[in-house]
């Protein structure tokens, strides 16, 4: 297992947001995280970054237990998060958005240096000297995940990579996230609300309703089972 | 003093300098000390110049008691602070007059000594005041005395230089405060009066020390008198007015009298009023060792206002009167003429000085002339 | 000829306040914290300049020293007082008034040390006048002012694009939140910042009052400028901070020729509300 979650509980000052709930992401596995708006994914998500402190339950990354461990620790262990719809620095050139994460995670021998990049995402290099945030809404969010898979991941984090993405943009990231993933034995939890590419890209689909996990199984069991009851 | 007492009173001192200890007079011992009043700024804004006023008193009362006092009385002073404050000032008084029932009162700055100027006329506590210049001080209460001369005298001695040295033309710039504009209106007053023209003015703020624009727009105007009334900041003026290489004559009231602009040598040539208050070295020295600072303008002036003291008291103790504030105030006019640092006389409530005209050397200053305030 | 020399020592002061708005907006940009106790570090660094020239430190390495002095004060204000409040999740109103409060004690502080009077540096270079080509008059100190802060515009500017600290610190300002999660260490980062910062400051807080003298409370109507050219200038534009604050200050001076001199300051406001009714995000402000 790269990522374990273990009976967390965990909200925001006295709100409960996410109670009793078990997750576990296996090496390479890419795991839809599906539920309705306010399910309580992103508080998963930053409870495994470490973002939020969870009052109860542990988080280990590959055997590791690291439930108090700080942001920086986890980054450096190989967990990474696009954040929802905030994942690059818009005053900053998309070459500086590369250069200044790489000087920070992509040492020698990263699976991910930004020559790779650049040739794994065409468009980056074409936009290397522009301002990130004037770019069209598809390419920050391939800068996005360019960062977020700088350096060597070993698990991402990706809340609602596509939101706002036309259709052809959302099948060349998955794409992307696809052969990353494939290719380099990369684990990814995957939250969407395009519920259906998600499925057809994950191995297995993880669906939480009201801060708990309400199903767990293959993409085909997901399909069989009346799933829009959970939504 | 006799000269018996005086030369008793010099073995005294030697003795007391070698640690001998002598018997003292008899009845220093038994005479009751005579105590007055002291309300100045101790602490606040005012408290730099407010101390360096009590040390110049409490210099004096030290010669003064080491002497034996006044006829074997010591003389006390309690001092009391009014951070500068009117209505501090005003319960300082209270309680000093009304409580204490002390007849003297030396006070500092223009706001407290107005307010309380009504209270010594119905009090009939007599009140020195050796350090503020508003023209108001002068005839605020008949028991209010000024050992400086007014605002509006000193300009006086400086336009009747600039006149008799054949400026007709003056442009002033003044601090926008009390003391600039007060300082502003007497000499646009005198100038005037004396049949000289001014034809422009500006104004600074109190502490911004960038002239540049105020006097650049002055210097168009072309004046052969540039009139000053700041109150801080001068080093830097004479910088800026040096770099502008102007023909008019910059002239200054006794807030020019600061130290690194005397030694700037781009002051030089800017002239100025002074109130002469000067001490010997060798009391400058005695000063120095006893209050460990020097002993500035304030700490003469207060040493001066204490001598007054001094003389009042002798004569009201000569004379066998009760040291009332009604007694001290007639001793005053009776005396008239005295002699602490500076000859001094009074004929109204504000006494008659000399005041110099000095001109700064550039590292320096000399007297150019003087003249009597009044 | 007056215009001429109006807008020249306009353009002199409004490259010392420039260098005190980019240093400012630089700290705002970065940390979001509103750091009125940087005056307090200008002060301090004219005061520090003062002392070691009475000690007899030649006024480079004296300047040097005094600029190491201010790096130390800035970082200790970051490390034990905004960083805690930051930790703490305090609200942008309590760090102000924290701020305001080590400003006070700065200035207090000097106050008590050195009197509340004006302290002039001793006569030297700074008072020299140089006369130049068009009738225009510029002092030792007046020539130094406009070059050191136009350099030090100049350097902040090419250290904030070009080199990796820069783009790191700009990158922590544009998205604190990515910053965290990509081991930018954000907190180090303000720590960094308030040092640079505190530094730069120091320039203009030792140049002006070679030229003007120097005041414990004296910092305040300064700084008071530079943010207005900060926020007219563009949240997180320094060339907008700096270039506003050459703009606003030749304007005052340039103001006289048409008005009495206690409307400076009014002018400054009238620049700052047309500003705000025109541009509400600042002249320079990204399109974000
Ligand atoms: N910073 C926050 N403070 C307080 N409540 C929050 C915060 N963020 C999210 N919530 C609440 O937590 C719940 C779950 O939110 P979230 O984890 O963002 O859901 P999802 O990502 O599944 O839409 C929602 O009710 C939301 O209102
Ligand atoms: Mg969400």
């Amino acid at each position: 297992m790269i990522l374990e979650l273990e009976a967390i509980a965990a909200g925001y000052g006295a709100k409960t947001v996410v109670s009793d709930l078990t997750f576990r992401v296996a090496a390479g596995e890419i795991v839809a995280l599906l539920g309705h708006n306010g399910a309580g994914k992103t508080t998963t998500l930053k409870t495994a970054m470490g973002l939020i402190t969870p009052r109860a339950g542990m988080v280990r990354l590959a055997g590791a237990p690291l439930t108090r461990a700080p942001v920086a620790e986890r980054v450096a262990r190989g967990l990474r998060l696009l954040p929802e719809g905030r994942g690059i620095f818009p005053d900053l050139t998309v070459a500086e958005n590369i250069d200044v994460v790489a000087a920070r995670l992509a040492g020698r021998g990263a699976m991910f240096a930004p020559a790779d990049l650049y040739r794994l995402l065409p468009v980056l290099e074409e936009r290397r000297g522009t301002r990130a945030g004037s770019m069209s809404g598809g390419q920050q969010q391939m800068l996005a995940f360019a960062l977020a898979i700088l350096g060597t991941p070993r698990c991402l984090l990706l809340d609602e990579p596509s939101i706002g993405l036309a259709p052809n943009l959302v099948e060349r990231l998955f794409a992307e996230i696809r052969n990353v993933c494939r290719a380099h034995g990369v684990a990814a939890v995957l939250v969407e609300q395009n519920v259906a590419a998600a499925m057809a890209l994950a191995d297995r689909v993880v669906i939480m309703n009201g801060g708990r996990v309400v199903f767990d199984g293959t993409p085909q069991a997901a399909r069989e089972s009346n799933l829009w009851e959970h939504f | 003093m006799s000269s018996r007492a005086r030369s008793l009173l010099a073995a005294l001192a030697v003795s007391a300098a070698l640690g001998i200890s002598a018997p003292r007079p008899a009845r220093a011992a038994d005479a009751a000390p005579i105590t007055f009043g002291a309300i100045l700024p101790l602490t606040g804004p005012g408290a730099v110049i407010g101390t360096e006023q009590m040390k110049g008193i409490q210099f004096a009362l030290k010669q003064q008691n080491a002497k034996g006092g006044i006829d074997g009385h010591p003389i006390r002073v309690v001092f009391e602070d009014d951070q500068a404050k009117p209505d501090q000032a005003v319960l300082a008084f209270n309680k000093l007059v009304g409580l204490q029932h002390l007849p003297m009162i030396y006070t500092a700055y223009s706001g407290p000594s107005l307010a309380m100027a009504p209270l010594t006329a119905r009090k009939h506590v007599l009140m020195l005041n050796a350090g503020a210049q508003s023209d108001k001080l002068a005839h605020a209460s008949p028991y209010l005395f000024n050992t400086l001369p007014t605002t509006a005298d000193e300009v006086g001695v400086m336009v009747k230089y600039l006149r008799a040295h054949g400026k007709s033309t003056s442009v002033v710039l003044y601090e926008n405060d009390a003391a600039g504009i007060g300082g502003r209106d007497d000499f646009v007053r005198e100038f005037k009066a004396a049949g000289g023209k001014i034809l422009a003015q500006e104004p600074t703020q109190f502490g911004q020390t960038d002239y540049r624009p105020a006097l650049l727009k002055l210097a168009a105007a072309k004046a052969q008198v540039l009139f000053v009334v700041t109150t801080a900041g001068q080093k830097s003026m004479a910088d800026q007015l040096h770099q502008m290489n102007q023909t008019w004559l910059v002239a200054g009231t006794t807030f020019m009298e600061d130290p690194p602009t005397i030694a700037d040598p781009n002051a030089k040539g800017i002239i100025h009023t002074q109130v002469v208050a000067n001490a010997s070295p060798e009391l400058m020295a005695a000063f120095k060792k006893e209050m460990g600072a020097e002993m500035g303008f304030f700490s003469r002036q207060y040493y001066n206002a204490t001598q007054i003291m001094f003389a009042l008291t002798e004569h009201l103790l000569k004379e066998h009167k009760a040291i009332t504030g009604e007694n001290l105030r007639a001793a005053i006019f009776q005396i008239k003429t005295f002699h602490g640092l500076v000859p001094m006389t009074f004929t109204t409530n504000t006494a008659v000085v000399p005041v110099a005209i000095n001109e700064m050397t550039g590292g320096s200053e000399k007297t150019i002339a003087t003249g009597t305030a009044h | 000829m007056l215009a001429l020399q109006l807008l020249v020592n306009g353009i002199v002061t409004g490259s010392a306040l420039g260098v005190m708005a980019v240093s400012f907006a630089l700290i705002y940009a970065t940390t979001r914290v509103f750091h009125v106790a940087h005056a307090g570090v200008y002060t301090l660094g004219g005061y520090l300049a003062w002392t070691l020239v009475h000690r007899g430190v030649p006024d480079l390495p004296a300047l040097v020293l005094a600029m190491a002095g201010c790096v130390v004060v800035g970082s200790l204000i970051q490390i034990l007082l905004y960083g805690p409040l930051d930790r703490r999740g305090a609200a942008q109103l309590v760090v102000l008034i924290a701020s305001l409060g080590a400003l006070a004690v700065i200035q207090n502080l000097i106050a008590a040390v050195y009197s509340p009077d004006i302290l002039e540096f001793p006569p030297n270079w700074a008072g020299h006048v140089f006369p130049l080509p068009g009738g225009l008059r510029l002092t030792g100190v007046q020539i130094a002012t406009v070059v050191v802060d136009f350099i030090a515009f100049g350097l902040t500017l090419a250290f904030a694009h070009r080199t990796l600290l820069g783009k790191r610190i700009r990158a922590v300002a544009s998205n604190p939140f990515l910053a965290e999660i990509t081991r930018l260490e954000p907190r180090r980062v303000h720590v960094y910042v308030m040092a640079i910062a505190s530094a730069l400051v120091c320039l203009p807080g030792v140049l002006g009052p070679l030229d003007y003298g120097l005041q414990p409370y004296g910092g305040v109507t300064p700084l008071l400028t530079a943010t207005i050219a900060m926020i007219a200038g563009g949240i997180g534009s320094l060339a907008g901070a700096f270039a506003l604050a050459v703009a606003i200050v030749v304007l005052q001076n340039l103001a006289l020729l048409v008005m009495p001199g206690e409307w400076s300051i009014g002018v400054t406001f009238a620049i700052f509300v047309v500003f705000m009714l025109l541009r509400p995000r600042g002249l320079f402000a990204g399109k974000a």
